[in-house]
Parts: C-alpha cells; structure tokens; sequence
C-alpha cells in the first residue's frame, strides 16, 4: 500500500503524539531535572497538546467551521489551564 | 482532514454526532477537576494510591490508542480520496482497541488481586470510576469501528463518507480522553 502526502503527514503527526508521550514518561521516572510535582505539571500540558493534535489533524477540526473550532480551542485551552492550576495548587 | 486541497469549511460526521461527542467531553472535564478537587485534600493519599498503579500497563494503552487513531485517520483520508486499503487500517485500529481492552482487563485483575478495589479509597474510586466509563467507551467504539470497516470495504464507501468520519471522530475521541485519563491518574500523583 503507498503512502501519500497525508498519510505521511498523519504518521509524523503520531511520531510527534509519540515523543510527547515518552517526554512525560521519561521527566516522571527521572526525578533529578523535575520535582514531581513539575513532573506532574508537564505532564499534564504535553496531554492537552496532545489532545489538541487529536484535535485539530486527526478529528479534522483544524477544516471545520469556527463555530465548532473555537469552543473547542478554549475548552482544551481553559481544561488545561484548570488541571494545571489545581494540580500545583494542592499541598506538597 | 490533514493535507486537503479544498479547504471548505466542514462538520466532520453528522452534525448529530456532536451532539453526543460535545457533553461526553464536559461530563470528562468535570471528571477530571472533581479528581484533582480531591486530590487537594487528600495529596500524600492519592500520591500512595497512584504510585501502585501499573504505569507500564498505561504507557502500552497509550501507544495502542495512538496507532489505532493513527490509522482510522489514514482509513478516512483512503476513503476520501478514493485510494485503497482502508479497511485494512480499520482491521489494523481494531486490533489496538481490542489489546487495549486485554491489558485493561489485565491491569483490574492485577489490582483486584492485590486487594486494591474501588472501596479502598478516593483515588481508587476515581480510577475504577473514570478507567472503567472510558472502557466503555473502548468498547462502543470497537463496535463502531467494526461497522466503518465493513461499509469501508464497499465500492460505493464515498457515498458514506459522513458516516465514517462521525464513527472515526467517535474512535479519536475515546483516544483523547484516555490522553487526559493516563496524564492524570498515572503521570502526575
């Protein structure tokens, strides 16, 4: 089966899904460049842009009307906001 | 999707869809701050609770939604332009579903075994509560999946374009929410 353009641009699209997923594996199991808690906190945001890859190339939204998009980008953006602040914000 | 040429604005799948899509995303935002609401009060006990979790067992989830979105969206782009090998991806993102249902299943048995159930405490509620609506979700999805990969083997499969892209947003969403899910219970305790 070829591979066209799209389908490669999806692939590196996953390759980039990918590296951010072991990122926050790697800055979770390390310990020494993170505390947890900014371990945590990274996590977190590397997941709302993964989320927002899904998103805007995978679910296409990046062609649907702004009346779709919009809310969308600030539900992702104010979701992600939200986590991070909450996380941080509890006691160590 | 990625790499179109004509750019008009669209719904991708039935409008209707998103009818369905759009709370499923709000109930899982509210999920996911009452966890971490929680979690405020109760810091050094889910810190304990996450750090039992099988974090090997998540990351494997992870990487299996990833390809299976993967390939429903190359599946979608094939029958859009008319290319073949569609269905053959979709065989491809249910066999990542269904191994993602297997180490799930494997995952509950391992912590049910170790006498970790959703009465031992706060974080072990949410996880069985918020893994175990996600499951759910796997599994309507496969059964979606299943439906685009027989209507996408057929010749007539542009005609039924929305339909197979309602069903493949359906699939990415089950994967972006697992996204949030493995962030939240098995990255930041």
């Amino acid at each position: 089966m070829k591979f066209s353009p799209t389908d490669r641009k999806l692939t590196r699209l996953w390759g980039v899904l990918v590296f951010l997923t072991l990122i926050s594996w790697v800055s979770y199991d390390g310990g020494r460049l993170l505390t947890p808690a900014w371990a945590g906190a990274l996590a977190l945001a590397l997941a709302v842009a993964k989320i927002r890859i899904v998103l805007l190339d995978f679910m296409a939204i990046r062609e649907a009307p702004l009346l779709l998009r919009i809310p969308l980008e600030i539900w992702t953006l104010l979701l992600g906001g939200i986590l991070i602040v909450l996380y941080l914000g509890a006691p160590g | 999707m990625v790499g179109r040429t004509k750019k008009l604005p669209h719904v991708p799948g039935e409008a209707g869809l998103w009818a369905l899509i759009l709370p499923d995303l709000v109930l899982f935002s509210m999920l996911f701050i009452t966890f971490l609401v929680y979690r405020r009060a109760q810091h050094a006990s889910f810190a304990r609770s996450a750090a039992l979790l099988a974090r090997n067992l998540g990351l494997m989830n992870t990487l299996l939604l990833l390809a299976s979105s993967l390939m429903v969206a190359i599946a979608v782009h094939r029958v859009e332009d008319g290319r073949p090998g569609a269905r053959a991806y979709l065989i491809a993102a249910i066999g990542c579903g269904l191994s993602f249902v297997a180490l799930k299943i494997a995952e509950y048995t391992l912590h049910i075994s170790a006498g970790i159930t959703p009465a031992t405490d706060d974080f072990s509620m949410f996880y069985y509560m918020m893994t175990g609506i996600h499951l759910v979700h796997v599994l309507i999805g496969l059964c979606v999946l299943v439906m685009l990969a027989i209507v996408a083997g057929r010749p007539d499969a542009l005609s039924r374009l929305r339909f197979i892209e309602g069903g493949a947003c359906f699939w990415h969403v089950v994967d972006l929410l697992w996204i949030g899910l493995f962030a939240l219970l098995y990255l930041a305790p």
